[in-house]
């Protein structure tokens, strides 16, 4: 539905976006998950037809958003950044607004309008100027905006940010109900609202994709950078133990009676690394009181990801 | 078209439900209806015993407030969208950005007619004592249109560069300004030179420069805009003028809608 190859934007000499290529399929919510200033309002500007690319392509529903503009930002429904909305205005009068902008004409407007109100709830505050409402509110008046011309993608940055938990929840359980009808692109910096909300994340850094999947596809792939705990007595073994291929990161803490529990945060390409302590355990005779691997969540890979890239980043070049 | 029109619809709107729109009016008609109730007759001119039933005072007062506050109505057009953000959810409707131009153009437009509309009691006025001529008083309207017209149009070009609407407003102030005092103190500067031309002893180089100071008086003089506006003041229907405020607007729109469009495009 939404394919993008070698998505670049370069502002000046910064670099906000660095060739990016992902394909969104019909009928998914995916989230894009990165820390503030990776480049995800950028990417969405891009989508949403606001910003122009330095290079590569966007296309949605096969319309390519530079080219044909209109007729891609037709196909879209836009809320962006901090829901920007005309304070002065009456709830149905904004929507009106919005209707006459896309070209939905008098026997199907008020329809739309109806429905949009109703779906988002917001049915009880129709005649409210939209300046005495609460941002969860403000957020829905957004979404039904983004809504009434019936989109096939729906682009939304950020929905839930600066909104309470009940907000939340109640945005988020309005994206779910639309996800059957529209292929959702949502930007967010919380990992769990992603995982919550989305069934496929990509999550970007520093203007590049880092990882892009299912959930269940990250949870494999962050496995991979789980951790594992162990508790010994023995100084020999520790030291045989931190030299152990794919051994990374150990962190210990000094326990009674001379124990120390190793945490140790595992890259195991090379093999399966219990099994190595196990084994290095029998032939030099350490004893080891507990092995266990610790579950990995993708909160681990989000931040080993995006902290590595930072690690290189600084050491690299000059930060932004 | 259908675009055109909500955008200027909604412009309206923003006026009406706006302070800022009622003090703008009331500023207007305040200073327009005092010097021509209350200070001009003081002078026996104006709305006085004896003088020709013509609202000739009222619009020349009116065209020096509009410079005023012209510029106050154009100021949030595209400024006050930057500021709120919402100039993103207008640029990714599928809409053009010469529909979010004109229709923003039609909206404020549309305000200084509704602004204009109480000044017809001053009509009423002079009918109740006296024999107006309708024809320059049509006149006098339509030459506070047009310089209404274009003062709007540009304050609208300015206001797509910056967010901040005082920014807007000095700028065009600061332009018409300009654009004022060059098509008057250039032609006076060069009829006061006229004799020096020619003379015995003159250097070649002070000819040239007389000569071009001649030459661009001779080219703005015509552009002066409060000269071009009071003639319609004075009933005077003269294409020239029509032309030149019709051509002016269009100028700024034109250039408004590519300013815009250059935000999306850079």
């Amino acid at each position: 539905m939404i394919v993008a190859r070698d998505l670049s934007k370069r502002f000046g000499k910064v670099l906000a976006v660095d060739s990016i290529n992902f394909r969104i399929r019909p009928g998914r919510v995916v989230g894009f998950l990165g820390p503030n200033g990776a480049g995800k309002t950028t990417t969405i500007r891009m989508i949403a037809g606001f910003l122009p690319p330095s290079a590569g392509t966007v296309t949605v529903d096969s319309v390519d958003v530079a080219r044909r503009s209109r007729a891609a930002r037709r196909r879209i429904g836009y809320l962006p950044e901090s829901t920007p909305l005309y304070g002065e205005m009456r709830v149905g009068a904004y929507l009106t607004f919005r209707a006459r902008l896309f070209g939905i004409e008098r026997p199907g407007r008020r329809a739309a309008i109806e429905k949009a109100l109703d779906r988002c709830r917001l049915t009880d505050v129709r005649r409210r100027p939209i300046h005495q409402l609460s941002r969860g509110y403000r957020q829905r008046v957004g979404l039904a905006a983004a809504l009434l011309h019936e989109p096939p993608v729906l682009i939304l940055d950020e929905p839930t940010v600066g909104l309470d938990p009940s907000q939340i929840r109640e945005v988020r359980r309005l994206i779910r109900e639309l996800a059957g009808r529209h292929t959702i692109l949502l930007s967010t910096h919380i990992l769990p609202e992603a995982e919550r909300t989305c069934d496929e994340i990509i999550m970007i850094s520093r203007g590049r994709i880092r990882a892009q999947g299912t959930i269940d596809e990250l949870r494999g792939a962050a496995a991979r950078h789980g951790r594992l705990v162990l508790e010994t007595d023995s100084a020999d073994g520790e030291r045989a133990i931190r030299a152990l291929p794919g051994a990374e990161r150990v962190e210990t803490a000094s326990l009674e009676g001379g124990w120390r529990r190793l945490a140790i945060g595992s890259d195991e390409t090379a093999g399966d690394l219990r099994e190595m302590i196990a084994q290095l355990a029998a032939q030099r005779g350490f004893a080891v009181r507990e092995l266990r691997r610790e579950a990995p969540a993708l909160e681990e890979l989000f931040l080993h990801l995006v902290l590595a890239e930072d690690e290189r980043g600084s050491a690299g070049e000059e930060g932004p | 078209m259908s675009a055109t029109l909500a955008i200027a619809r909604r412009e309206l709107l923003a006026y009406m439900l706006s302070p800022a729109g009622y003090i703008v009016t009331a500023l207007f008609l305040f200073f327009t209806s005092l010097v021509y109730f209350v200070v001009a007759p003081l002078a026996q001119m104006g709305f006085s015993q004896g003088r020709p039933a013509s609202l000739r005072l009222f619009f020349q007062i009116g065209v020096w407030v509009l410079f005023v506050i012209g510029p106050a109505i154009s100021m949030r057009t595209i400024s006050e969208e930057l500021r709120l953000g919402t100039l993103e959810s207008l640029l990714t409707a599928p809409i053009t950005e010469a529909q979010i131009i004109l229709g923003k153009f039609f909206g404020s437009l549309g305000f200084l007619v509704l602004m204009l509309l109480p000044t017809v009691l001053f009509v009423f006025a002079l009918e109740r004592y006296g024999r107006p001529d309708y024809g320059e008083l049509l006149c006098g309207y339509l030459g506070l249109l047009l310089i209404g017209a274009a003062l709007l149009a540009s304050g609208m070009l300015i206001s797509t560069l910056t967010s901040s609407q005082v920014l807007a407003y000095i700028a065009t102030i600061f332009f018409w300004l300009i654009l004022l005092l060059a098509t008057m103190a250039l032609p006076f500067l060069a009829s006061q030179a006229e004799g020096l031309a020619g003379r015995p002893g003159n250097s070649a180089t002070l000819e040239t420069m007389l000569e071009w100071l001649q030459a661009t008086a001779r080219f703005l003089a015509p552009a002066n805009p409060g000269a071009r506006v009071f003639d319609f003041v004075n009933g005077l229907v003269d294409s020239f003028n029509i032309v030149y405020f019709v051509s002016l607007t269009i100028l700024f729109l034109v250039a408004a809608i590519r300013a815009l469009g250059a935000r999306r495009w850079p």
